[in-house]
């Protein structure tokens, strides 16, 4: 059985991995870093934000009360459109992201990523411009930095470190954590880098691989051993290591002599994502997918199947089943073809959340003045049955052996409701389960 | 734009009506040029005609290219990112290469290089290939230090150095 995947973002990585772990053979083409790399450091199934309109709810409707991520999941299984609605129905929910959390964790854990928190229990995290989030599922980095489970929380500000800006950052967050009732003693930390890392403070990422260096990490110990106190929580940037977060997080608290943590990242500071792209290509070749770089080409089909997907170069993968992968914007999965938006490799119809075709539009026609509010034209995306085949115009499967995967998949926006990473993590491994039936 | 801004920026230094004049005069000769030259058939020669005694020269199409390839760019920093795990050493980070030519306003000083840089870097191309918005990092790069050697001789007149 031979399996092709279009993609290689996270929804694309994990149906190759489950594909391959049901026996196989599969090849993943991709055009390169999608929105998956451009990731913060959560995987969040279900977050929410105390301080931006839109989204899932913070608190409950009724009472007020604060909502576990999985009753927020619930939210957005409710909404029929939303793909966690097909993913989810007839199953738990809280035992089909323990699966997937477990999945990923597995896959990631070799590259030392691991992959923690559940829908059961918020962990408020931090982002790097101050912004808290009550997240779910998160990396190793990030998702240690639980503000609710500290006493104090020191903001580590590197001088001179480009696309960082502690002191804003930290008026940031008190401010958010007032809105939602948590008292937490707030200070600044200043690391002051040693001669031979400062000079590198501009370009984040040659910092963050000179602190895997053991030689930087011990010219740094006299300046991290002055961060530390008793119950503090250390946030640092996210520029903990390029590759290998872990070992940097373990020499960190060890230098420190407390619990430390990373910011979550938004670009132009977002190597967790640059991280986590990396640990899913190393899970790829350690469970033997080809991966292809380039774009594709076209998809061959025959009687109502997909036969073969002809790469750019010339390629041709023949294939028993096809995942498609593709991302909407960012991942190219959607494109301005002659002025209109278009799917770009079936020609996929493709639907706004109120259901409205939206293929064969302006795209400009599709987006509103308001920056929180709702944008139809990223909320495009094509429709599927329950077994993720995406959909032709008669709502009758475009191709019988084709599934459809990650952000591609409509019904949502993942800018708004930021439940892109957990629609990617499970329509990603169900499209694998899916495809290798086929 | 280009002739609103420098008038604005004449403005500012030298007072209004200095100002004033240097748009009138160049208005006028603008005029009168292109008047002068309404019969040439090719559009090159006709600029070259009538601006080129004033040191202006075509732009270069290259560079103008990248430019507009340059604004695409995301901010997202998987360049620098791919840049730093390749072992590169480029004088100047790839993001801020990119963000440098999206602008065209390369002010050496600002971007921390005391003198223009002659080789960007090893140009192994890492940058380019990790690009989402499909950026020519690696061209960009050239680009910006063959602007940096030039730079010693200017091929364009901005119109405020027209007198």
């Amino acid at each position: 059985m031979r399996a092709v995947v279009i993609g290689g973002g996270l929804a694309g990585s994990c149906a190759a991995l489950e594909l391959a772990a049901r026996g196989a053979e599969v090849a993943l083409v991709s055009a390169g870093p999608g929105s998956t790399a451009l990731s913060g450091g959560t995987l969040d199934v279900a977050a929410a934000s105390p301080l931006r309109r839109g989204g899932l709810p913070l608190a409950d409707a009724a009472d007020g009360r604060p909502l576990a991520p999985l009753r927020r999941l619930l939210v957005a299984h409710g909404n029929a459109a939303h793909p966690y609605a097909a993913l989810l129905r007839g199953r738990s929910a809280a035992l089909e992201v323990e699966e997937a959390r477990a999945a990923l964790d597995a896959w990631l854990a070799p590259s030392g990523l691991r992959v923690v928190g559940s829908v059961d229990e918020t962990r408020w995290l931090a982002d790097v411009r101050g912004a808290v989030r009550a997240a779910d599922l998160a990396q190793s980095g990030s998702g240690e930095g639980d503000l609710a489970s500290a006493e104090e929380i020191a903001l580590v500000d590197v001088p001179g470190l480009a696309g960082f800006d502690a002191r804003p950052a930290l008026r940031m967050l008190a401010a958010e954590l007032a809105s939602i009732g948590l008292s937490r003693t707030l200070r600044l930390a200043t690391l002051e880098l040693p001669a031979g890392l400062a000079e590198h403070a501009a370009a984040p990422a040659r910092l963050a691989r000179r602190l895997e260096d053991p030689a930087a990490q011990a010219a740094l110990v006299p300046a991290a051993a002055r961060l530390g106190a008793p119950r503090r929580l250390l946030l640092f940037p996210p520029v903990l290591g390029l590759e290998r977060v872990d070992r940097v997080l373990a020499w960190a608290a060890d230098a420190t002599g407390c619990r430390v943590a990373e910011l979550v990242g938004a670009p132009p500071l977002a190597l967790a994502g640059y991280r986590l792209d990396r640990a899913l290509s190393a899970a790829l070749a350690r469970a033997g997918v080809e991966e292809f770089a380039g774009r594709v080409a076209s998809i061959e089909e025959d009687a109502g199947r997909a036969a073969a997907v002809r790469a750019e170069g010339g390629e041709r993968l023949a294939l028993d089943a096809l995942v498609l992968a593709t991302g909407r914007f960012v991942g190219g999965g959607l494109l301005e073809r002659d002025g209109r938006l278009a799917e770009a490799l079936l020609e996929l119809p493709l639907y706004d959340l109120a259901g409205r075709r939206v293929d064969g539009v302006r795209p400009r026609r599709l987006v509103r003045r308001d920056y929180e509010g709702e944008q139809p034209l990223f909320a495009a995306g094509v429709r599927t049955d329950a077994q993720l085949r995406p959909l032709a115009a008669d709502s009758k499967p475009r191709l019988t052996n084709a599934f459809v995967a990650g952000d591609l998949l409509g019904g949502f926006d993942p800018a708004r409701d930021r439940t892109g990473l957990g629609v990617a993590l499970l329509s990603g491994r169900r499209a694998g389960i899916e495809a290798a039936k086929c | 734009m280009r002739g609103y801004r420098g008038f604005l920026r004449e403005l500012s230094r030298t007072g209004g009506a200095r100002a004033l004049s240097l748009q009138l005069r160049t208005g006028a000769a603008h005029l009168l040029r292109s008047l002068r030259g309404a019969r040439a058939p090719d559009p090159v020669a006709l600029f070259f005609r009538n601006y080129g005694a004033d040191g202006f020269r075509l732009p270069d199409t290259e560079r103008a290219q990248l430019q507009l390839a340059a604004e695409a760019c995301l901010v997202c920093g998987l360049c620098s990112a791919e840049c730093a795990r390749a072992g590169g050493a480029p004088l100047l980070d790839p993001r801020d290469a990119v963000i440098a030519a999206a602008r065209l306003e390369i002010d050496w000083l600002r971007l921390g290089l005391s003198e223009p840089i002659a080789t960007p870097c090893a140009a192994c191309r890492a940058c380019t290939a990790v690009c989402p918005a499909g950026i020519p990092i690696d061209r960009v790069q050239e680009s910006l230090a063959r602007l940096g050697r030039e730079a010693a001789a200017p091929q364009v007149a901005t119109p405020a150095e027209i007198r």
